[in-house]
């Protein structure tokens, strides 16, 4: 096990008035708890605002939780408490092994630095030791590794596309040797065509380093094909978690079969859209609906849904969702 | 209903001539919807812009003509231009945040459009706008029609710009991008209003996205777009079940599908070349994996190998294939 995140929670206050005092909070991820493991692909999916990116923040400590545990175990097995109290050399192992993609690679890549001081910054962190040649060596290394060319490393990020960008990112995000890279819509702000080739270069690469992904997308596709396991998100709760394959066959949250029922299906002849079921829009998480938070919209409302929270049941193999809707039947 | 005719915009920049759009030509027939199919910087929203108008030229070269009942619209006025926009042509913007101003209510801008192209009161102008934002799913429209635009959702401005362009009655929609910035569970609900408001109206849509998925859901006939170029025209499903310019066919395939899980995905290989470097002779030749030796040398006209087909690639040169 590398990370294991329980209850996990991040409001962010609202402040209002000459004083800022706190009128509310926004509750952008009001409950995740999952594990990952070594060389794992764990894949996070939902829409805008359902609380995947606060999530993969709140793991990298951009933020701090409000509430909930990271516990993170380190290269020689000891399990550390990540919290504001962890101590610096901890703090720095961990920063090491767990690294993050961004979403946008034009705003990710600091335009005054060149693609080599990019690259060797997380080198110059991590690798104190290491001669200024062993660094050159080891960034033309990471540049062929994403499919660049070592002599790019006098360019600045300007001279290149969204993709090669992005490629960058990456190169930059596997320097320190990390256990765990969190990518946050690696590929959407990609042109299609280029989409694939970083996404099997994610592949490959997990392939050579045996490193854990986490990743956050709003892309179904992408994500069963990325993923061994997925977690299903919805206003700021897990709503389904299983193995990827699993989840897509056989969606048990009607919240999930929703989501799927939603990708066009690239077939002219066989349009679904228009029966398209699901109405309305996600309520505002300032304000979440009591109960389940998918009641105000689930189309096999009970009433039931709108007084409890449903919590999350085991439904078969490695597959466990969070609806009342199993929990009635034997 | 309207026809494009060697279509040329070009701009002067720095890095040289600029070519986003180069000699293009179609047709948009009535009550059809045309999909433009194209990456970023294939020149599909700048085709838009020049059609609507909003291409200054000069600086802009623009060439070609624009048939519009009977009128080439480049001879038309920046006045009568300006009675065009709304009233024939409404168009829907990618971004619905950024495209209304946030200092007036919906209602106010509803109400405007309607009373610059309509002799109505202001009453009246009211009534009917509440009637289309209904008609778009918009609950409580009375109560909505007095909100801003900060107190809406994005998948909710989206229908509020739908019924404002509707409004207007338009005989021409175009939609540039209209659901890319939404989620898809909005997505779908915004695509699925759109097809059933245009089987209503009867007005022709032209639809600029890059999403084949989106294409296959609402599209009659797709154009697919690279680097200033339409290069490939067919019907949806002709375009879906037989791609036959090589790049179509790699658009295709760079679908996720299911079936790849685990396996290495088939992609295009190089980058969408900029605006100032497209390729000399076939601009998709440095990316193509079945290019000949003329490729790179002269430009491929469009070939009709099969009917109501058209392909801009040399290997459709020898003529019909079955």
């Amino acid at each position: 096990m590398i990370l294991k995140v329980e209850h996990a929670r991040k409001y962010f206050p609202i402040r209002k008035g000459v004083f800022l005092q706190v009128a509310g909070y926004v509750k952008a991820l009001e409950e995740a708890s999952f594990e990952i493991t070594e060389g794992e692909t764990v894949g996070i999916v939902g829409e805008s605002g359902c609380g995947k990116t606060t999530l993969g923040r709140v793991i990298v400590r951009i933020y701090e939780p409000t509430s909930g545990q990271i516990q993170y175990t380190d290269r020689n097995g000891s399990v550390h408490t990540i919290d504001k109290r962890t101590p610096r050399p901890i703090m720095k192992h961990f920063r090491r092994d767990v690294q993050m993609v961004f979403q946008d690679p034009y705003n990710s890549l600091d335009p005054r630095m060149t693609i080599g001081d990019i690259l060797k910054e997380p080198l110059d962190v991590h690798f104190p030791k290491m001669s200024e040649k062993g660094k050159n060596q080891k960034v033309g290394d990471l540049l062929l590794r994403v499919g660049l060319y070592p002599e790019y490393m006098n360019r600045y990020p300007h001279e290149f596309s969204g993709g090669q960008r992005q490629r960058i990112s990456i190169a930059r995000s596997i320097a320190s040797e990390p256990r765990l890279v969190i990518c946050d819509e690696p590929t959407s702000a990609l042109d299609v065509s280029v989409q694939s080739q970083i996404v099997n270069l994610l592949k490959d690469i997990q392939q050579q380093q045996r490193n854990a992904f986490l990743f956050i997308s709003h892309n179904l596709d992408l994500i069963h094909h990325l993923s061994d396991r997925i977690l299903v998100m919805y206003l700021g709760n897990v709503v389904e978690e299983g193995n990827a394959t699993r989840v897509f066959d056989h969606p048990r949250h009607p919240y999930t079969q929703m989501l799927m029922g939603a990708i066009p299906d690239w077939d002219p002849e066989n349009r679904k859209l228009r029966e398209f079921k699901l109405q309305g829009e996600p309520p505002s998480p300032i304000n979440p609906p009591k109960g389940c938070p998918f009641h105000t919209r689930c189309p096999e409302v009970m009433e039931i849904c709108s007084q409890e929270k449903p919590s999350m049941i085991g439904c078969g193999d490695q597959h466990q969702t969070a609806c009342h809707l199993l929990s009635n039947k034997p | 209903m309207i026809q494009v005719n060697h279509l040329k915009t070009w701009f002067k920049t720095d890095e040289g001539m600029v070519k986003a759009v180069d000699d293009i030509s179609f047709t948009l027939n009535q009550t059809e919807v045309l999909a433009l199919v194209g990456e970023s910087g294939c020149g599909k929203s700048v085709t838009v812009l020049t059609l609507m108008g909003l291409v200054k030229s000069p600086p802009a070269k623009i060439e070609g003509e624009i048939l519009y009942k009977g009128r080439n619209l480049r001879c038309l006025s920046k006045e009568e231009y300006r009675h065009m926009r709304g009233k024939e042509f409404g168009m829907i913007f990618q971004e619905p945040m950024s495209s209304f101003d946030p200092l007036y209510t919906i209602g106010d801008q509803m109400i405007e459009a309607l009373r610059v192209h309509y002799p109505v009161s202001e009453s009246e102008a009211k009534k009917q706008s509440i009637e289309m934002l209904q008609k778009v799913g918009i609950p409580e429209a009375k109560r909505r029609i007095e909100e801003y635009p900060h107190q809406m959702s994005g998948g909710m401005l989206q229908r509020v710009m739908i019924a404002l362009t509707l409004s207007l009655e338009p005989k021409i929609l175009i939609a540039d991008e209209p659901s890319t910035a939404l989620d898809v569970t909005i997505q779908a609900q915004v695509l699925s209003l759109m097809k059933k408001l245009q089987k209503e109206t009867g007005t022709s849509i032209l639809f600029i996205t890059h999403d084949l998925g989106v294409v296959a859901e609402v599209a009659d006939r797709i154009h697919v777009m690279y680097a200033g170029w339409i290069v490939e025209k067919a019907t949806v499903f002709d375009l879906f079940k037989r791609p036959l310019h090589p790049y179509t066919q790699g658009l295709l395939k760079s679908r996720v599908q299911r079936e790849y899980k685990g396996k290495t995905l088939p992609f295009i290989s190089g980058y969408v070349p900029r605006a100032y470097e497209f390729p000399e002779g076939c601009r998709f030749h440095p990316r193509c994996p079945k290019v000949m030796e003329i490729c790179p040398k002269t430009a491929p006209p469009a070939f009709e190998p099969l009917s109501g087909r058209e392909v801009k690639c040399w290997l459709y040169e020898k003529g019909d294939i079955q």
